[in-house]
């Protein structure tokens, strides 16, 4: 059975897709086990960033099916849709890559009309995890990159995962969305009291080398005290930021194997992966 | 007399040589190469022996020609697609090669220079089923710098729909 992992933290723009992306691409390269990464939000990003702008763009041109339609598999699109019809799961898979010794990496594509879901969303958080359960004996990992809500989507992720880990940015505005977190996952388990669901650790993720200033020293002791109160493990490992990272997303690429990317770079992710994936039980 | 097995070995290399390079080049590359004189005492290395040497021990043929009585066809098909990667009409650079092995499933390319990564890509593809062979080698056409810096283009034509 799979190990399921969601990206979450309501703040955007702290770098949870590339994470997400990486780590995928980790676990696949690296570990040689078996992934899929699925795209929870309607920006489409890891789409993007893992299949390569080019294939992304051909694959909903030729008619591939997304994320957004699990959950609106049973929507009815006008009286000429008839009855409802069952999805095949394996037609929201795109394979990215398959390697020789098994290892590979898919994707469940998203698309700007997931969106669509949120505006009538009753009843749908279970259909992500029903396709979840139909799938996962298919794969070592399943990584689950969310949109920075807490909507009927994070709630779905919730359901689908053993694990959440928490990107976050030493910052003001990023250490003031913390608790919302806390108060969403606090929330969802007093919902699902047989639901176990683990924050399996926040990482310090996208800011600059050696940067002490005031600023960023007061966000950062600010969000360690929160992390603490809350008895969240903080990863020993940050990912500072560096610019192969974007280049690694627009070519489709793991880090790695990104033209340019300095050995520094590449370093510090593989030393923030071997912390993280020990704490999955992988 | 028979040969001894390191004179097979030799006279194998030389028809090979001279099947691929033609008689005229073989023998000026060998009337370059350091007499006996020259090496004593020398341990050679890779970087003595004639470039035409060097490249036939690397560029991957071997993979192709232990397939030829096979399997005449994927021999055709990776032989055409060796030629073209020579010219440089596809995969003109490594990045290019590291890209497509990460879309073909090939793991592990070591090597830095494009020689260096053609051998390893070739004997990659000789294993592959003729049906992929074919997809691969479809795709290889698609992967260039200029195609992987058109991405931001191609997305916001799709977002705008105008493509």
């Amino acid at each position: 059975m799979a190990v399921c992992v969601s990206m979450i933290n309501m703040k955007g723009g702290v770098g949870k897709t590339t994470l997400a992306s990486q780590i995928a691409w980790y676990a696949a390269v690296r570990l040689d086990k078996k992934v899929l990464l699925i795209d929870l939000d309607p920006q489409a990003n890891a789409s993007q960033s893992v299949m390569s702008p080019q294939s992304y763009v051909s694959y909903l041109d030729a008619g591939g099916l997304t994320v957004a339609d699990i959950f609106e598999q049973f929507t009815p699109t006008g009286t000429a849709s008839g009855s409802p019809k069952k999805l095949d799961p394996a037609k929201v898979i795109y394979p990215r890559v398959e390697y020789n010794d098994g290892s590979l990496l898919h994707i469940v594509p998203s698309r700007l009309e997931l969106s669509w879901t949120l505006r009538n969303p009753t009843g749908k958080e279970t259909l992500l995890p029903r396709f979840v359960a139909k799938i996962e004996a298919n794969y070592d990992l399943i990584i689950i990159d969310c949109s920075p809500t807490d909507s009927i989507l994070t709630d779905a992720a919730y359901h689908c995962s053993r694990y959440v880990l928490v990107p976050i940015r030493a910052e003001f505005l990023a250490s003031i969305g913390f608790p919302l977190l806390n108060r969403s996952i606090k929330a969802f388990q007093m919902r699902h009291e047989d639901k176990v669901i683990e924050i399996c650790g926040m990482v310090f993720n996208d800011f600059t080398r050696g940067n002490v200033k005031s600023e960023n020293v007061t966000s950062r002791k600010a969000v360690l005290d929160q992390a603490k109160n809350y008895g969240w493990y903080v990863f020993a490992n940050d990912i500072p930021h560096s610019d192969s990272y974007f280049k690694a997303a627009r070519e489709g690429m793991p880090i790695e194997s990104t033209k340019g990317a300095h050995g520094k770079v590449k370093g510090e992710f593989a030393a923030f992966a071997k912390e993280f994936f020990p704490r999955i039980g992988l | 007399m028979s040969q001894s097995p390191k004179q097979s070995l030799l006279r194998e290399q030389i028809n090979l040589l001279v099947k691929h390079y033609g008689i005229r080049r073989v023998r000026s590359a060998v009337a370059k190469a350091p007499t006996a004189d020259d090496e004593e005492g020398r341990v050679p290395t890779r970087k003595d022996a004639p470039r035409s040497l060097r490249t036939v021990r690397t560029n991957g043929i071997s993979s192709i020609e232990s397939i030829r009585e096979a399997d005449p066809e994927k021999h055709r098909l990776l032989s055409e697609f060796l030629l073209r990667l020579k010219a440089r009409e596809v995969l003109p650079e490594s990045q290019d090669i590291r890209h497509f092995a990460q879309l073909i499933g090939l793991k592990e390319i070591g090597g830095k220079s494009r020689e260096d990564l053609l051998p390893k890509l070739i004997s990659f593809l000789a294993e592959r089923p003729i049906r992929k062979l074919r997809d691969d080698i479809e795709g290889a056409a698609n992967i260039s710098e200029q195609q992987r810096q058109m991405g931001f283009s191609v997305l916001t034509e799709k977002i705008l729909g105008r493509s």
